[in-house]
């Protein structure tokens, strides 16, 4: 696939996109607190949340006017992507039943490293050494927080 | 090593491929020059193909919502759904995708444990607050253009 270098950039108003996105994966977490204290079961809660998640996103479409007429790529490269991901939510889910929910979570949050990866090898974006030594700082910051986890852990010794 | 070490391995290695692809359709939609025009058919496509997904595993394991579920889930579903629309509407804006998606997943995990102390009473260790305040750091840097 052969695509023009991209120039790291961006504009004030997305960067508030960033933090707008940051919000909605941070209700999800605190979501799955308050589902943690309610006795929720994983696979309904799961589900519904994806169906809800549809539920807007058409809202949203039919606003457009278009509704949910689309090229069959669109629909072809989300199906993928989609079914990608709920099946790394059910891994996880199965997975934590063997291991740390902390250490299991951590490799979730370090899996966005692939798409980043993935755009810089694939459509050859540009890192500035600003950017580089803030993508350092993330995974500083994802080890310290993974070191607080284990310390609670070695205090408290019982698994999710 | 065990085999309860071998199947935490093997399931989070799944997790870790399959949920770091997931995001990864915004920025090929984004670079055919479709992520403006179909954001929201996108979406649609993302979280009906989760939903098909896990409502078969539903019925293969026959669970039904219950009330709680159904009503934390939509939160949490709304949640989801602003994430990818917000993570989208950055990429639209020309922020890198190697600058969106650590700054997206990774934000989540400075402000989660923030609302954990301030919301559930949660204790932070000192690693815990340097780490919380190296993220705050890196965010800053990846704001300023």
């Amino acid at each position: 696939m052969c695509a023009k270098p991209r120039q790291a950039g961006g504009d004030g108003v997305g960067f508030f996109y960033i933090l707008l996105s940051i919000a909605g994966f941070s209700l999800i977490a605190v979501g799955a607190k308050f589902a943690d204290l309610k006795r929720c079961r994983p696979a309904p809660l799961c589900a519904v949340m994806y169906a809800w998640a549809m539920a807007a996103a058409s809202v949203f479409a039919l606003e457009t006017g278009r509704g949910p007429r689309a090229p069959a790529g669109v629909y072809g490269i989300a199906v993928l992507f989609g079914v990608s991901a709920v099946i790394g939510a059910l891994a996880l889910q199965n997975g934590i039943r063997y291991g740390k929910i902390s250490t299991s979570w951590l490799i979730i949050n370090l899996s966005a490293a692939l798409p980043a990866a993935g755009s810089v090898l694939v459509y050859h974006e540009q890192v500035s050494p600003r950017k580089a030594l803030a993508l350092v700082l993330v995974a500083i910051s994802v080890f310290l927080l993974w070191l607080d986890k284990n310390r609670d852990q070695a205090k408290e010794p019982c698994e999710i | 090593m065990n085999n309860s070490r071998q199947a935490w391995m093997r399931w989070m290695l799944l997790a870790f491929v399959a949920n770091g692809l997931g995001p990864f359709g915004l920025k090929i939609l984004d670079e055919r020059g479709l992520a403006a025009a179909y954001r929201y058919q996108y979406l649609i496509g993302w979280f009906g193909g989760g939903t098909v997904l896990m409502l078969a595993a539903l019925l293969a394991i026959r669970q039904l919502p219950g009330k709680w579920e159904l009503l934390l889930a939509a939160a949490m579903g709304l949640g989801a759904f602003g994430g990818q629309l917000f993570s989208s509407l950055a990429l639209a804006h020309k922020i890198p995708g190697h600058v969106v998606f650590p700054a997206t997943t990774g934000g989540s995990l400075f402000v989660v444990p923030l609302v954990g102390v301030l919301l559930f009473g949660e204790k932070i260790s000192r690693y815990g607050i340097a780490g919380i305040l190296t993220g705050t750091a890196a965010l800053l840097l990846l704001s300023v253009s």
